[in-house]
């Protein structure tokens, strides 16, 4: 079964297709990305663009993009901002939904909203077989929370977010992004702060944008140095005690449950049970949590390690 | 050997005073800064860039990006940053004897 849906910031859809003793649902949530070139004016080779695309701003000397550059670009971003979000947390499922059973006959059957069907090996037979519970192994799967980030071409339109890109000549080390404008060095590691020792943070830009594009907020947003209510971007809300500063949401490149919230956001939505708030609700790990029979749900025990399963 | 224990002594008081500068909120720069515009205002800014060098950590920006005087004794430093450009406020004291103090007023965001 596949469950589906549209998002202003991006789509989600939850595959229950494939379930057994190992095997989890999957969760994908899609970021529509357009990328646009900016090229120095004029059709020149060389020129200047201002930090944050604002005139009062500092120029930085930038160059026109090839075809060659431009398409290299947008490959790593797209695989390494990929490679840092994807499939990195499972979600408990603390519902009765999505379960499997395997039946004396070892045939895989599953339950579902639409009643329960029969695995021929391929797919989900219409409903009707019904098996004996009483003896029958029931799986629950958990959800694995996947990542697609798609390079959609401009002309198609139908993005979730448009970002621009300056490409930096080669004399320059630095220049003023934005959630909306890039530049070519922003797929780079750079030193981002220091930590209370004077030892360097360092950072990718996009992976940190590309949290922001989910939904996320900086690290220390609804800490009294960084209230909800005012400027978000100020520079405490990047962390002030260095294990918020090695956040990816911070300066750093560390991963935290709470980047789970966007999936969590999604099964909420998707699944109509729980809420995103009540950490018990779809709560976040950044281990493998394998399938759990009844008895294990019953004592909410997650599975880390892989069981031994007949 | 004796010849060098006064500039040693010396040395330890300069490194004593910088370690209280970092707890006090006023740096003094104990620099005696001559009595024209250009002067005091360029010991202020001096002042103001080593304060910022002591405890401003998020070094991996775009540098300093401007400072502006506000008025006779206080200046606004612009920090560009990735999404922001953080500006930081200075008000500096210059006694009879021209030692200038400098502390920060204000820490301010401008989101982008
Ligand atoms: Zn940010």
């Amino acid at each position: 079964m596949k469950l589906a849906m549209s998002l202003p910031q991006f789509e989600a859809e939850l595959n229950t297709d494939r379930c057994d003793a190992y095997t989890n649902a999957e969760l994908t949530l899609t970021l529509k990305l357009g990328f646009r070139q900016i090229n120095p004016a004029g059709g020149t080779a060389e020129g200047a663009y201002h930090d944050y695309g604002d005139p009062a701003e500092t120029t930085r000397k930038i160059v026109k993009w090839t075809t060659g550059s431009w398409n290299l670009w947008k490959q790593n971003f797209v695989a390494s901002a990929t490679r840092f979000w994807n499939g990195k947390f499972w979600l408990s499922n603390n519902f009765p939904l999505y379960e499997c059973e395997k039946n004396p006959l070892g045939i895989w059957i599953q339950h579902n909203p639409v009643g329960i069907r029969p695995w021929d090996g391929k797919s989900w037979l219409p409903a009707g077989f019904r098996a004996d519970d009483s003896t029958s192994l029931r799986y629950r799967p958990n959800i694995w929370c996947l990542l697609k980030i798609e390079d959609r071409d401009i002309k198609l339109g139908g993005h979730h977010h448009v970002i621009d890109v300056v490409r930096l000549h080669k004399s320059e080390t630095w220049f003023g992004s934005h959630a909306k404008l890039y530049d070519s060095l922003d797929i780079n590691s750079v030193k981002k702060g220091r930590n209370s020792k004077g030892k360097p943070i360092m950072q990718r830009a996009h992976v940190h944008e590309i949290g922001h594009l989910l939904g996320l907020a900086h690290v220390d947003v609804g800490k009294p140095h960084c209230p909800p209510g005012g400027d978000t971007n100020a520079s405490n809300c990047y962390g002030v005690a260095d294990v918020d500063k090695y956040s990816v949401m911070g300066q750093g490149m560390q991963l935290r449950l709470s980047h789970a919230m966007p999936w969590r956001k999604a099964m909420v939505a998707l699944s109509g049970k729980g809420n995103a708030l009540a950490t018990g609700d779809w709560e976040a790990k950044l281990q493998k949590l394998y399938p759990r029979l009844p008895a294990e749900v019953a004592t909410n025990a997650m599975l880390t390690t892989r069981p031994n399963r007949k | 050997m004796t010849s060098t224990a006064p500039r040693n002594l010396a040395m330890i008081i300069l490194v004593l005073s910088g370690m209280l500068g970092l707890l006090g909120p006023a740096h003094a720069t104990g620099k005696r800064c001559q009595m024209n515009a250009i002067e005091r205002s360029k010991c202020i800014i001096e002042a103001i860039l080593a304060d910022i060098s002591r405890t401003y950590t998020q070094v991996g920006g775009g540098g300093i990006s401007a400072i502006k005087q506000n008025s006779t004794t206080s200046f606004t430093v612009s920090i560009a940053q990735e999404e922001r450009t953080d500006l930081l406020t200075y008000e500096a004291t210059v006694d009879a004897k021209g030692k200038v103090s400098v502390r920060k007023i204000g820490e301010d965001t401008k989101s982008r």
